[in-house]
């Protein structure tokens, strides 16, 4: 009999849940998210305005809808950039060994000094604000953390007889990190990525709360949580909705994370 | 001017870096293999004895160029690969030196399968389209005893002689000249043991293949091996004809390899006395001055402490038959 996997049958109808909410938001959201209703300012739920109403008289259940869109794609396009950059950077440092290792992993280990908002500010300051460029920040922070387990699944399977007898075998070194290493490695990476998701969401709230991430007018659950502030003791539940979304998210993600360990019974790999 | 031999591998040493501290100093060296001389004939069988730590794979991973050595000669086909570069072995060599390992299960790819296993070489090697590799993949399996129907399954899905099986058909599908088999049957059962070796047997005498097969087990190499090496602390003790050294083997640590090796015996009459050796094989890193055997052996003199012996054939002796002891064993039955 195989044990359920909780972890991972939550983790995914929650972030099942919220995806499918955001696909929704593609086609329908119950009000336009840029439509203020004057009249209707600061309002709780009700049966027109679903979870209440913000400072200007707008939806707040649309706006999280449409929130969904900026978090999954930040969060996706920056776990992208890390898997690659940070597999790429890991896997030949591994491989390679000697001084190629020394280099990038010196590197990396100075990334990894950086608290990772300052790197991702630092970024931000050069690139400029906006959707993508907050992405690239957040990719760029991961990747050090990504690189570092790769390295080390590349290191436990490099001395393993399979590889010495590819080698014997004449198949080149690229092939042989590609083909028979990486696959081996995938399981560890696939935990890291979904780890990576979830941080990213959070430095993406945290940013556009600083005003630096996702800029007007496309919602972010941060900015919503930064435009609610000055108002919670009038109207909590204008903060409450993106908070709880923000929430939702990275528990989500962090329960697949652990769901994926438990199910693959890798060891070992905590953040 | 006669064609040169298979393989021709003289004064190969390998040592192996200590470093330590932050800054990665060299400490010392690890002694692992020190000028062993040998050569091997297509068609035949070189057997590699000694105990662990002898430098035994040390020694088979240098030939097959896993590693490059420190020094010395390494020629096969009459070429020196021993500091050949990779590119160059990937186009004159790998295809012709084939290797299997000790542990099937290591040894192969949990991922992949049987298939693409032992299609490996071939894609790696030749210009083949997928049904002329097919073919010659279910040949070589159908060759060593396989199923060529399980070519979908991966390697968790078959017992550890099987997997040997899959090895040995991934080293022979570019039909390689020379073979080296490090502890090829020493993960498996007896019974197993048995099969591979005779499998190994066959194929050696219909495709002409050259071994060099390396063991901790005396009864296996003697059953397959032309010459036996014995190694000690990563030089050569002995070197003989198989039967000649089973029969009148002349050094103390070939007496009390062979001494080891447990016998059956049916009447009542007992064997020679086993020789029991005391203490520990020496520290690699600083291997004991003059004969490298002489903390151990029976019979040490002070020539033994202070000077190294050659490795030189018996005057009353043919040619095959050469050690390296100052005090050479006689009247051995």
């Amino acid at each position: 009999m195989r044990r359920r996997n909780s972890n991972l049958v939550i983790g995914l109808s929650i972030v099942g849940l919220l995806a499918l909410m955001t696909l929704v938001s593609l086609v329908y959201t119950p009000h336009d998210i840029n439509e203020m209703h004057r009249e209707h300012r600061f309002e709780g739920p009700s049966a027109r305005f679903w979870l209440g109403t913000d400072n200007f008289g707008r939806d707040v259940f649309s706006r999280v809808m449409h929130g969904g869109r900026t978090a999954f794609f930040v969060g996706s396009t920056a776990v992208a950039i890390g898997l690659v950059a940070g597999t790429m950077i890991g896997g030949i440092a591994g491989y390679a060994g000697s001084w190629i290792d020394e280099v990038f992993m010196r590197v990396m280990d100075g990334l990894l000094a950086f608290p990772g908002l300052i790197m991702a500010l630092m970024v931000i300051a050069i690139a400029g604000p906006g959707t993508f460029n907050t992405a690239l920040a957040i990719g760029i922070m991961s990747v050090p953390t990504i690189s570092r387990i790769a390295r080390s699944g590349v290191l436990q399977f490099k001395s393993m007889d399979f590889v010495q007898a590819a080698r014997t075998i004449g198949v080149r070194p690229a092939a042989i990190l590609v083909r028979h290493i990486l696959p081996n490695v995938v399981s560890s990476l696939v935990i890291a990525g979904s780890v990576a998701f979830a941080a990213a969401i959070l430095s993406e709230a945290g940013l556009s709360y600083l005003g630096l991430g996702v800029q007007p007018p496309t919602p972010s659950w941060g900015r919503m949580l930064r435009e609610a502030q000055g108002h919670f003791l009038r109207s909590p539940w204008f903060t409450l909705a993106p908070g709880f979304a923000i929430t939702l998210m990275v528990l989500g993600f962090y329960m697949i994370s652990n769901g994926v360990r438990d199910a693959l019974d890798v060891r070992g790999h905590h953040l | 001017m006669s064609a040169p031999r298979l393989l021709e591998v003289s004064g190969l040493t390998k040592s192996f870096p200590v470093k330590t501290g932050l800054l990665q100093r060299t400490k010392g060296q690890v002694h692992a293999v020190t000028d062993v001389s040998f050569g091997l004939e297509r068609g035949r069988t070189i057997g590699i004895v000694g105990e662990s730590g002898s430098g035994k794979s040390t020694l088979a991973k240098c030939i097959v160029r896993l590693y490059p050595p420190t020094a010395g000669r390494i020629s096969f086909r009459g070429e020196d690969i021993a500091f050949m570069t990779e590119r160059r072995l990937r186009a004159d060599v790998r295809a012709r030196v084939q290797m299997i390992f000790q542990d099937p299960y290591s040894s192969l790819n949990p991922r992949h399968t049987l298939l693409s296993i032992v299609d490996e070489p071939l894609r790696v090697h030749h210009r083949l389209s997928a049904v002329e590799r097919g073919y010659r993949v279910d040949t070589v399996l159908e060759r060593v005893g396989l199923d060529p129907a399980f070519r979908r399954r991966r390697p968790h899905e078959f017992s550890g002689g099987q997997r040997q099986r899959i090895a040995i058909a991934r080293a022979l599908v570019l039909n390689p000249d020379l073979l080296v088999a490090d502890e090829p049957v020493s993960a498996l059962d007896v019974s197993i043991q048995a099969q591979i070796v005779t499998l190994m047997q066959d194929l050696q005498e219909e495709l002409g293949l050259a071994y060099i097969f390396i063991s901790h087990d005396l009864s296996v190499v003697r059953a397959i091996a032309d010459t036996v090496i014995v190694l000690y602390l990563g030089r050569i003790m002995e070197v003989a004809p198989a039967d000649r050294l089973f029969a009148c083997f002349a050094h103390p640590y070939t007496e009390a390899l062979l001494s080891a090796v447990p016998v059956v015996r049916t009447d009542d009459t007992k064997g020679p006395p086993r020789i029991i050796l005391s203490g520990d094989q020496p520290d690699a890193t600083d291997p004991p001055a003059g004969c490298v055997f002489h903390t151990r052996c029976p019979y040490a003199r002070d020539r033994c402490r202070n000077e190294v012996p050659a490795v030189r054939s018996l005057p009353d002796q043919d040619e095959g038959h050469r050690l390296a002891c100052h005090f050479p064993l006689t009247g051995q039955s």
